[in-house]
């Protein structure tokens, strides 16, 4: 064996799985860069799985002939057998003729299109709505941010028969939903246009009454009587998410209608100032579903301590929690929430003014602890040391303790283990009572939490 | 403390047991499926994997038996790891010889450790992001096979990414 060939590294001889974990961390550019290496990595960069996904994004590189890069990214679409596609186009660099032959091609194996394009003018709109129709034949999702959609786009889309998620996400056009009723039943549907019309939702998800698993709408336009007429057309053991916005208008007889749903996931209701304390609580108490993972309720004002341990004391698997500007929300249910929930990734306590340390379990009890030693003390290494010179008022020398010996006889670590374990992101911003030596604290434990203090600075 | 930690033995390429806490060799969902089907009494044989090897790798397990790394961005932003990833893993995967790297990336695949493998994934990345293709063949030690012809080419081709990196 030669010595100058002890490299015996060949990207060739790394599995198709492995590359693509490689390639997944790349951009378009840096794919466009490593083809130039050698005929094995240009090889490499050929291999159709890895285009089977492709996004096309402006934000992601700084592409200064845009031209040459919208003519590559042609050339391999129409070279690639693609399965998603995502076109996302804020700055209007793609005119409609590149749209255009961007779709004029068979897309037998597409199956999730997402096209936030803002720039079409409505004749415009309508070929490509077409030319969807015609080339994609087995899409099955459609996406879009783009504000160009009117009703006659959707016009033909009940010719796409395995269709069963549908999301138009801009409010600013002017789809009334004329035609979703047309389409085949729906296993997701994301609404936010304004001006669509409460009928065509209405007709949408009675269509997909056995089908329906995901519904996302703004509630803003329809009183409390249309509200119960569409929760009546959900299928109650079907559903898993339903994210509601602006319920303003909620009173506490909708809200728990909420209570029926056997299989809901995620659960967002926003904004809804009207249902009272005892409106959350009798909905909360009769909840059903004992699968909760994702729960949104902010500004839901009038939601207090004995609502939020009721809804979960039943959700021992919620893994996201977000409230905002609850007066009656205090220390007592959210010590409730980290004692209970031990799945907690994500948890937002914004302008909960009553949240103070009392709610954080074992950190509380560790408080006293960093009061005593002044918390500038500690620090594990010296890249913590910055944080802390900026914290720290009477600017002291520093010692360098590491944290585990230097806790390794008042303190049980696994406490916070416990009741912290899988915490990703804690957000207090405006909460005014939440010192920062808590999240200090936290963050000690948990080098990876996001932290966030009442100036919503990260810890 | 010493009731609660069972003690698993694996078995390297070279067939050199190595005793873990069975806690930390969990983290490979390979040894994890093997020790719920046969017990900790068997010797575990992990025979893809050299001692080396197996040895690094149970260091990042005993640094991760209580928690899950977050999954890192995609597409990568930077290509300073640490900006990214805990210190403590942007340290480990720093590792100058790419054939260890690649070894440590098999290795996981293998066993199953999927927040590794990522890391390990994205330590190459880095090493690809935002060079030139003369700066990413000294890397990996890769000699230009093409003709002057077919690299103008391909460079004339790949124009635009080329730009924005100089």
């Amino acid at each position: 064996m030669e010595q100058e060939n002890r490299i015996n590294f060949s990207i060739q001889s790394l599995s198709d799985d492995i590359l693509m974990e490689i390639f997944k961390f790349l951009t378009l550019k840096d794919i466009a860069i490593i083809q130039q290496i050698n005929k094995e990595w240009k090889k490499c960069t050929e291999k159709p799985f890895l285009w089977l996904r492709i996004r096309y994004d402006f934000k992601e590189h700084e592409i200064q002939d845009k031209k040459l890069y919208i003519q590559w990214i042609k050339e391999k679409i129409s070279n690639y057998d693609v399965e998603q596609l995502i076109i996302n186009d804020p700055n209007c660099h793609l005119t409609f003729q590149d749209i255009y032959y961007i779709l004029t091609k068979n897309f037998n194996e597409l199956q999730d299109l997402e096209l936030s394009i803002y720039n079409l003018n409505e004749s415009q709109a309508n070929i490509i709505s077409l030319l969807i129709v015609k080339n994609c034949p087995n899409l099955r999702s459609f996406t879009t941010y783009g504000c160009f959609i009117m009703d006659q786009f959707m016009e033909h889309f009940q010719l796409l028969n395995k269709l069963d998620s549908l999301s138009i996400m801009c409010n600013d056009n002017s789809f009334t939903g004329s035609y979703l009723r047309t389409l085949p039943p729906l296993k997701k549907l994301f609404l936010r246009p304004y001006l669509i019309e409460y009928n065509n939702i209405l007709e949408a998800i009675r269509k997909g009454k056995n089908t329906l698993e995901e519904l996302a709408i703004d509630t803003e336009q329809m009183d409390d009587d249309q509200v119960i007429k569409l929760f009546n057309e959900l299928n109650k053991t079907k559903i898993q998410s339903l994210l509601l916005n602006y319920c303003e208008y909620f009173q506490d007889e909708v809200f728990n209608y909420l209570s029926q749903f056997a299989h809901l996931k995620r659960l967002k209701f926003y904004k809804a100032n009207e249902v009272t304390q005892d409106g959350y609580l009798t909905c909360f108490q009769n909840f059903c579903s004992t699968q909760l993972i994702h729960l949104n309720l902010k500004e839901c004002n009038e939601l207090n301590d004995e609502g939020l341990i009721s809804i979960l004391s039943k959700s021992s698997h919620l893994e996201c929690l977000k409230l905002a500007w609850q007066k009656n929300i205090t220390s007592e249910s959210i010590r409730y929430l980290f004692s209970n929930c031990s799945n907690l990734q994500t948890c937002v306590l914004i302008g909960i003014k009553s949240l103070d340390a009392r709610g954080f379990p074992a950190i509380q009890e560790l408080q006293q602890y960093f009061e005593v030693q002044k918390y500038g003390e500690l620090k594990r290494n010296n890249q913590y040391q910055d944080d802390y010179n900026n914290d720290c008022i009477n600017n002291q020398a520093y010692t360098s303790i590491d944290i585990q010996s230097y806790f390794s006889k008042p303190i049980d670590r696994s406490s916070i283990i416990k009741y912290y374990q899988k915490l990703r992101l804690i957000d207090c911003t405006k909460s005014d009572m939440v010192p920062d030596q808590i999240l200090q604290i936290l963050h000690l434990f948990k080098p990876y939490l996001v932290a966030r203090n009442y100036y919503s600075e990260q810890m | 403390m010493d009731k609660g930690s069972t003690k698993v033995k694996l078995l390297s390429l070279e067939g050199d047991i190595i005793e873990v806490d069975e806690e930390v060799a969990k983290k490979s969902q390979l040894i994890k499926n093997m020790i719920e089907d046969t017990g900790t009494e068997d010797d575990v044989p992990i025979p893809n994997v050299k001692k080396e090897i197996l040895l690094k790798i149970l260091e990042y397990c005993e640094k991760h038996k209580n928690d899950n790394p977050p999954e890192i961005e995609k597409p990568l932003t930077t290509s300073n790891l640490s900006e990214l990833v805990d210190p403590y893993d942007a340290k480990f995967i720093d590792i100058e010889n790419l054939e260890q790297l690649f070894e440590i990336i098999l290795a996981a695949n293998y066993l199953d450790i999927k927040s590794l493998l990522d890391l390990a994934c994205a330590k190459v990345a880095t090493l690809i992001k935002n060079k030139t293709p003369d700066e990413i063949r000294k890397t990996f030690n890769i000699p230009n096979d093409f003709t002057p012809e077919e690299e103008a080419q391909i460079r004339e081709e790949n124009k635009w990414a080329e730009e924005a990196t100089s």
